[in-house]
């Protein structure tokens, strides 16, 4: 029966199909084109007299609108300044993660949740890759990141989605102040308030320089410090020179006992630490960082720690975000680390712990 | 045939005379300096319950200086060193073992799946959050269990009629890819406890105590002891199946035992230790260069090199940055792999 078909039989795919699927495609091709061209229309990404040039943290030259009315937030350092500017009304995303325990709360302390009033709606996925079309989907004119978003994911949103992404990753405790500085030139209209942040900023840095300053000069004892953030098989987690985490000691006045280990962040052999006997323990407690340890609560420290019981120096648990996030919270705590470290000769600070 | 014993003899004399010079060297090394005459009489007071000695040497007795440095040399250095021999011993017993059951060169403790198992094991304390302020005694037990699954449904295999060696090896492999992929699917979807899954799965020698030590050495020569005189078993086994059957051999037998013994052999050591690879893998193939492929002879001395290797590797470990605790795993890959290579190719060019 089919031994002679005929030659004009389609021997592949229909020609007809084959048209249908080419005008499916060019349909859908339209709806993404539509999409797109929206949110290049967003509201702040036009060219013009509103849009400001400025040069992030990592020396990208980025031109975002002033004032933009939607923004997403992908890292919590950013947070903190973005609330402290009073610009929480602007969020519209931010990054967090998602995960089998901790869901959206992993990235957040409770009371950043609370104070920043974030709720799951936010949510833009970060971990372990950036969901960028739920960024573009929500059409911000501004997007704030820190480098734990990926090059190749800010490159997505900069060149895929022409979206501005202005990078906040300071190097010093002095960046966090430019910091504040690079944002409200972004948003103009909260310069009274950033300019209110980086005094106080400033004037926490010089109070400790001139405290540390004058506690050298007396000849006062200097505090060996060991600050860890985690501990695992006989070794502290700790902070090599470089680090925030040594700068906040050096500047309250102490003496690191890793500061000669010629690494940032590493293992510290814990013999090592009952040997030096640090004078003061500062060490980072959590409530699920997904970056640093689960659950390292001073319960959990007390019964896991190495040493723990026969270390003598006063333990002072702290959490673990003052240490890690880059933010006016970590300078902000600086005088709670200058009582920490010289308890008989800096009083406790007025202010409650940041 | 004279000269095969006097050759035996001066290896096992060459590993032990290694053995004691190493660990007089690892008891010097760590993140703390302490001297040689002070650490010396540490563990001569220590050993002798208080018997001989000054307690520290030099040292004032009731210094804190002494406290401490007994506290590393005592109870950290030489549990270390004790973990080290015995989990070395362990690891190269049972690659052996299952290197001559296999009679497959690549086998290492890990083939049957077990590696990922105890990982799936320690990723579910840490992800989930489990056991935190038991980490010391849940970490083992997880890895143990972890480790004991995919072992045990090998062997259940092994008593079905599915229970050929190579159905048996790939039972291993299959079983490996199936929990790297849970234990891949736990860290994607929580990251936390991510940095000691993967410090975990380097292998670690730094946070032994008396009682792990205890329970290891308890451990070991009970099961490594049931192991090291399988050796006839596994010469005759080499023969292939009918001819070990003609000789009296049980084989299907034999080939449950060895697998039940190597993987809780296996699966003990892991659970101290965490993952560490090529002492397996290496250490029956050095001794079957120097003293030949008895089996009688390989089990006992891959045995006392493997534990050589890996305090060797931990010696190392410790040295290049003396502060900061380096995974074990790292110089057994780094100083087994090429010398591996060196072994094997010495090897093809002297046959070629």
């Amino acid at each position: 029966m089919h031994l002679n078909p005929s030659p004009s039989a389609p021997t592949g795919v229909p020609p007809t199909l084959v048209v249908v699927a080419v005008l499916v495609a060019a349909g859908i091709g339209t709806v993404g084109s539509a999409v797109y061209f929206e949110l290049r229309g967003a509201p702040g990404a036009t060219a013009g007299p509103q849009n400001v040039t400025v040069v992030d943290d990592l020396g990208r030259v980025v031109t975002a609108p002033l004032n933009a009315s939607r923004l997403v937030v992908l890292a919590p350092n950013v947070m903190d300044i973005v609330y402290r500017l009073g610009l929480r009304d602007r969020l519209v995303g931010v990054g967090c993660t998602t995960s089998i325990t901790g869901g959206f709360e992993n990235e957040y302390s409770p009371n950043q949740t609370a104070l920043w009033d974030l709720s799951p709606s936010l949510c833009v996925t970060d971990y372990p890759a950036l969901d960028t079309e739920k960024v573009a989907e929500l059409a911000p004119g501004l997007v704030l990141a820190s480098t734990i978003t990926s090059a190749s994911d800010v490159e997505t949103l900069a060149t895929t989605y022409h979206l501005p992404v202005v990078l906040l990753a300071p190097s010093t405790l002095e960046g966090i102040v430019g910091d504040v500085e690079l944002v409200a030139r972004l948003y103009p209209g909260v310069q009274p308030n950033a300019t209110a942040l980086e005094a106080s900023l400033q004037r926490t840095l010089s109070n400790a320089t001139a405290i540390d300053t004058n506690l050298s000069t007396n000849n006062d004892s200097i505090p060996s410090v060991l600050v860890t953030y985690g501990f695992y098989a006989g070794t502290y987690y700790t902070y090599g020179p470089g680090t925030f985490g040594q700068s906040l000691v050096d500047l309250a006045g102490g003496s690191s006992i890793s500061s000669g280990v010629p690494l940032e962040y590493f293992g510290m052999n814990a013999s090592v630490v009952l040997w030096d006997e640090p004078t003061v323990i500062l060490y980072g407690t959590s409530w699920n960082d997904p970056y640093l340890v689960a659950g390292q609560t001073p319960a959990v420290w007390s019964s896991n720690a190495p040493y723990w019981a026969q270390l003598s120096g006063t333990k002072i648990p702290l959490d673990v975000t003052l240490l890690t996030e880059t933010d006016p919270t970590m300078v902000l705590s600086l005088p709670w680390f200058l009582h920490y470290l010289h308890p008989t000769i800096v009083p406790v600070p007025s202010t409650p712990l940041p | 045939m004279a000269g095969v014993p006097a050759r035996n003899v001066a290896v096992v004399g060459l590993l032990g005379t290694a053995s004691v010079v190493l660990i007089a060297v690892s008891s010097l090394l760590g993140g703390v300096w302490i001297s040689p005459a002070v650490v010396f009489a540490i563990l001569v007071h220590q050993a002798s319950a208080g018997a001989l000695g000054p307690a520290c040497g030099p040292y004032p007795s009731a210094s804190t200086a002494c406290t401490i440095a007994t506290e590393i040399v005592w109870d950290a250095r030489v549990p270390s060193i004790i973990v080290a021999l015995f989990a070395g011993a362990a690891l190269a017993l049972s690659g052996g073992t299952l290197q001559g059951l296999f009679r497959n060169p690549l086998a290492d403790p890990f083939l049957l799946g077990l590696s990922s198992g105890a990982a799936m094991g320690t990723a579910i304390l840490f992800a989930f959050g489990i056991f935190l302020s038991q980490q010391a005694v849940a970490l083992p037990l997880f890895a143990f269990a972890g480790a004991l699954v995919p072992g045990l449904v090998v062997y259940a295999a092994s008593r079905s009629s599915f229970r050929n060696p190579e159905t048996l090896v790939l039972t291993g492999v299959a079983l490996s890819s199936v929990f790297s992929a849970i234990l891949a699917t736990f860290l994607f979807y929580n990251p936390s406890g991510g940095l000691q899954v993967s410090f975990w799965l380097l292998g670690s020698l730094s946070n032994e105590t008396w009682t792990r030590a205890g329970i290891l050495v308890g451990a070991v020569l009970a099961i490594g002891a049931a192991l090291s005189i399988q050796g006839r078993e596994l010469n005759v086994l080499q023969l292939g199946p009918d001819v070990a059957h003609s000789v009296g051999v049980e084989t299907s037998r034999v080939v449950r035992r060895l697998i039940l013994l190597t993987t809780l052999l296996t699966a003990a050591a892991v659970a101290f230790t965490g993952v560490i690879g090529f002492v397996g893998l290496v250490s029956p193939h050095v001794v079957r260069r120097l003293i030949g492929p008895d089996y009688r002879r390989v089990l006992p001395c891959a045995a006392v090199f493997g534990g050589i290797f890996l305090l060797g590797a931990w010696d190392l470990a410790q040295s290049v940055i003396p502060t900061v605790v380096v995974p074990v795993g790292i110089p057994t890959a780094f100083v087994g792999g090429p010398s591996f290579l060196y072994l094997l190719y010495r090897r093809r060019a002297s046959s070629a």
